[in-house]
């Protein structure tokens, strides 16, 4: 009997021990991730991609967030992060696929290949996202198009294909709207029919915001393949597609997240580094945050924060409408986030990894 | 590491002792003498090292890349063997010129080469030049150079050379060398081909399966290469100090773009990116040394054309039209000069400059020289060099070096030298006109290399040793990099400072028939930025992708007809980018044994080797795997029939 009773505590000390460290308990284990999430590209090519979390209640900034969570290392390059139905998708490239990460930021299964990933959008079970396709010809981009991604089976079920190297995408009015990187076009795909139609701009387009009317502004930015100097936002009426256009310029062509809206969506801060003559005649480039107000459908005269050069991506702490604006000194060194009132008055500075091109809140 | 040293030395020893007149590794002494009397009369104190055709054949078939790696503590960075760029004494890849006559190879729109696009088989021998030598080499040479040599022989006869290799992973080389000359006129020419599947297996960390976590055995996809050359010498002599020599290059290199670790695993057959470079260089150089003044005139001619995935709408071509002519005079025994024009065309033809900001650039070169003589310890060199380029200008450059024998007897000498030399680069064509993120406002980067050095030499019947020790101190301003500043941009970002000590030995003994030489090369190498445009890059860390400690130890036997030979090759921890990341140290050791023979008096030299016979994984680039143990077969043959 007294043999019974130790091989039974025994079992039962074993018992508590695997219990203690089971997968289900790491999953049901629910950290606080209340903060901004900052995904960053890292070094193209030669990895060093990343997460950073920023604590913003308690000024705390966590890097290498995904290691810490998922053990490994992000091999790849974040060209693209979303946030959709609790789940953060990462548009990744070398290798091209799409992860999907849980609540945690834990990744569970696998990423999906897919042929160099741009930008997503969510609509219903599907993401549509821009692809450039496998080998891109760089002058015309021929094969690009936009895949329609299940994100309950995790399988691409569509292709439209639509040349032209897209990018940014949303959706508005049963309409996807598709900013051309290679061509002056929005393209605006019906989703019952998959026709195409397409709006032309003044210059190649990068990103959308959409406003609480859900029409959409898009930006045109200036390549060095199509370097156009007809840069600024555009406003499209997503009932009728008429496209209004506002000059601002060199708006920033960078691959990240280069505009944002404020909380009552009455201003979008856009990233722009026009050339200035200073007292002495000599012209310089300054970048700064331009604002472009919603309403009277102007770009304010002075940027709300100058002379900041190699900003990444900005965007609106949702409860206290402070600007986050991340800034990058090379491509293989860490990058920082810049917190600022929405004044425009300098708060804190924080380390993140390399290239920090978008930040979710979550 | 000492261990390692003795295991070498033990495995290289000769287990019978006999005496014997045939050297190989005499070449290689006896070469780098010579090389230093001609590369130093107008530059003391440069330290310059000859690798010659017996390091050639012990080093491969793959390019220069596997050469400098086997024989050099020059650090290169490698992508899984297909893209290897240099690093020398910490400078970045276009800080370096590889010349091939008057002719620097680099390309105008990178400013840097591909190490496995050029094949040592078709030089007979390749010096290094370390330092700051663009006094007397021009723009780019700011860390060292690099200069692909031919020797003429003037002899009358034939003598064909070929050698035929099969490696691992579908390695494969066919090549031969062809002579033929009558005293005065001689045609040699060279050719080879060469292909490589590249699918080597390796240890997978970086798989980014979360499903199955762990390392997997793996192999490198689209790590293919293909390639061809021809060289074709034509050279002819009007008398024992008159000649014209003239060789024609075309060079044709396609190789995939290798996929990362985490790319190669999920790999599932798409189509792989490749690049296809094409290369016609022309040098032809006029000699008379029959006066006082001995003139040299030269006269060349570069198409580079480079391609990705075939795609002709975004071909970079450059064409380069090179004209030069220098005297050179020596006044008196102990003083001479020389002085020289150089004077380029370059017509690029890249879709991303515009017309309308570039068709065509013309650069002058300026140079002088002079040495001077204090009896017979002291040898004093100044150069000076000024270089006009349409719409930029370039910095006055200056350089003075000593010598100063400190001792010297019948069998060994002691030379102390020191120097100080500046040095340029004027930025790449792209750097200033690619689309909008060219910058024409951008300055030349300017170095300035601060040397000295100790050389110790011992001949005697049965040994021969050669010691060098050398400390650097280059500090480069006005350092080029892309940026995203707003846009992405080329600009002058700062101050670089690489320092370093440098010991390079080489140790030969004849013990019986056997002879041994031993060589250890050692490099300490930090190197940082101390000043930039982002105060927070000025943090006293090592720059990315160098090694602060490289080194590599060999030991050549040479018994009879035998030869065998051990290589070992450190690489200490690099930084691949400015977060903690690292790339391991590794310690590589390559071995081989050659086997002369001899049919109908016909030489072959049948020759095995084996790479990386340790089976290390290691990285010389982030996430970028690299050949474990690899096995080669080679068979050479030269037939001559030379009249005396």
């Amino acid at each position: 009997m007294k043999n019974y009773l130790t091989k039974f505590a025994c079992l039962l000390l074993c018992s508590g021990f695997l219990f203690s460290c089971s997968d289900d308990d790491d999953i049901n284990y629910k950290p606080d991730m209340n903060g901004a999430y900052i995904f960053n590209f890292g070094n193209w090519g030669a990895g060093g991609s990343s997460i950073s979390q920023f604590d913003y209640n308690n000024s705390v900034m966590t890097n290498d967030f995904y290691e810490l969570v998922n053990g490994i290392e992000l091999t790849g390059n974040i060209e693209y992060a979303y946030n959709y139905n609790d789940q953060t998708f990462l548009l990744e490239n070398n290798p091209d696929q799409i992860i999907t990460l849980n609540d945690t930021l834990a990744q569970l299964k696998n990423g999906v290949p897919l042929e160099n990933p741009r930008a997503c959008v969510g609509n219903g079970n599907y993401l549509y996202i821009s692809c450039w396709g496998d080998t891109p010809d760089w002058n015309l981009m021929p094969d690009s198009y936009i895949a329609k991604y299940n994100i309950n089976t995790m399988t691409v079920e569509d292709t439209i294909f639509i040349a032209g190297g897209p990018e940014g995408v949303e959706i508005a009015n049963g309409k996807l709207y598709v900013a051309m990187n290679f061509k002056k076009n929005v393209a605006v795909i019906n989703l019952d029919d998959n026709s195409i139609s397409y709006i032309e701009t003044p210059a190649v387009c990068s990103y959308f915001v959409k406003d609480d009317d859900n029409n959409l502004y898009v930006s045109f930015v200036g390549t060095s393949l199509d370097p156009s100097y007809k840069t600024g936002l555009g406003y499209i009426d997503t009932v009728n597609d008429k496209l209004t256009n506002y000059s601002l310029a060199n708006v920033s062509s960078s691959y990240s997240q280069i505009m944002t809206m404020n909380n009552d969506k009455s201003k979008i801060y856009v990233i722009a580094a026009p050339w200035v003559k200073d007292a002495n005649g000599k012209w310089s480039m300054v970048g700064g945050i331009f604002v472009f107000n919603t309403e009277t459908k102007a770009f304010e005269a002075d940027p709300v924060i100058s002379n900041i050069l190699g900003a990444d991506a900005i965007t609106v702490n949702p409860e206290n409408d402070d600007l986050y604006i991340t800034t990058s000194p090379s491509f293989t060194d860490p990058g920082v986030l810049n917190v600022y009132g929405s004044d425009g008055i300098f708060k804190k500075t924080y380390t993140t990894g390399i290239s920090p091109n978008h930040i979710i809140f979550l | 590491m000492m261990k390692i040293i003795f295991i070498l030395i033990g495995i290289g020893m000769p287990s019978k002792l006999y005496a014997q007149d045939k050297t190989v590794t005499d070449s290689v002494f006896i070469h780098e003498v010579k090389t230093y009397a001609k590369m130093k009369k107008f530059l003391a104190a440069t330290k310059t090292d000859r690798l010659t055709e017996s390091d050639i054949d012990r080093s491969g078939d793959g390019g220069l890349r596997q050469l400098l790696w086997n024989t050099s503590s020059v650090y290169i960075k490698s992508d899984g063997g297909t893209l290897s760029t240099i690093r020398f004494r910490g400078t970045s890849p276009n800080q370096t010129s590889i010349f091939f006559g008057g002719i620097d190879v680099n390309s105008l729109t990178l400013g840097q080469s591909n190490l496995c696009n050029i094949t040592p088989f078709l030089f007979d021998y390749v010096d290094i030049q370390y330092g700051s030598s663009s006094t007397v080499n021009g723009s780019g040479s700011v860390g060292g150079a690099i200069h692909l040599g031919l020797y003429s022989l003037w002899e009358k006869g034939i003598q064909v050379k070929a050698r035929i290799s099969e490696g691992s992973y579908g390695e494969q080389f066919y090549g031969t060398k062809i002579y033929v000359g009558n005293g005065k006129l001689e045609a040699i020419s060279r050719m080879y081909y060469y292909y490589h599947r590249n699918d080597f297996s390796f240890m997978n960390n970086y798989t980014g399966d979360v499903e199955h976590p762990g390392s997997v055995k793996d192999y490198q996809h689209g790590a293919s290469l293909e390639k061809y050359g021809l060289i074709q010498e034509l050279n002819y002599r009007f008398g024992s100090d008159e000649y014209v020599k003239s060789s024609f290059w075309y060079e044709h290199d396609y190789h995939q773009i290798p996929l990362n670790m985490s790319s190669n695993y999920f790999y599932d057959g798409d189509q792989i990116s490749d690049l296809v470079d094409k290369n016609i260089r022309f040098w032809s150089e006029y000699h008379n040394n029959k006066g006082k003044i001995k003139f040299k005139g030269g006269l060349g001619y570069v198409h580079d054309m480079e391609t990705q995935d075939k795609d002709n709408h975004g071909k970079i071509v450059t064409d380069r039209l090179i004209v030069s002519s220098e005297i050179k005079q020596d006044v008196i025994i102990n003083f001479g000069y020389k002085a020289g024009l150089k004077y380029k065309r370059i017509y690029p033809d890249v879709y991303a400059y515009s017309d309308s900001i570039i068709k065509r650039e013309q650069h002058l070169d300026i140079y002088s020289s002079f040495f001077y003589h204090i009896g017979k310890r002291w040898k004093l060199t100044a150069n000076m060099r000024q270089l006009f380029v349409t719409n930029f200008s370039a910095p006055f450059t200056p350089s003075a070096g000593a010598e100063y024998r400190m001792f010297s007897s019948g069998t060994s000498s002691l030379l102390m030298t020191g120097s100080i030399a500046g040095s340029y680069r004027i930025p790449t064509f792209n750097d200033r006109y690619w689309g909008t993120n060219g910058n024409s406002d951008l300055k030349a980067e300017n170095g300035m290399n601060y040397e000295a050095g100790w050389n110790y030499h011992l001949v005697s019947n049965y040994t021969k040793v050669n010691l060098k020790l050398n400390i650097f101190y280059l500090d480069i301003k006005n350092w080029i990099e892309w940026r995203p500043l707003g846009i992405l941009e080329a600009v002058n970002v700062g101050e670089v400072v690489s320092k370093g000590i440098e010991f390079q030995s080489f140790i030969q003994k004849v013990i019986g028939v056997s002879k041994i030489t031993f060589r250890l090369n050692y490099t300490f190498n930090p190197v940082q930025t101390v000043k930039d445009i982002s105060k927070s890059l000025v943090n006293g860390q090592q720059m990315e992708y160098i090694p602060r400690d490289m080194g590599n130890i060999s030991v050549v036997e040479d018994l009879n007809q035998w030869e065998y030979f051990i290589q070992g090759q450190y690489t200490g921890t690099r930084l691949s980018d400015g977060t903690e990341r690292k790339l391991h140290p590794y310690f590589l050791v390559n071995t081989g044994i050659f086997r002369e023979i001899y049919i109908d008096g016909k030489k072959i030299k049948c020759s095995f080797f084996i790479e990386n016979i340790l089976n290390r994984n290691y990285q010389n680039q982030k996430y970028y795997a690299m050949p474990r143990r690899t096995f080669r077969l080679s068979i050479s043959a030269n037939l001559k029939s030379f009249n005396k």
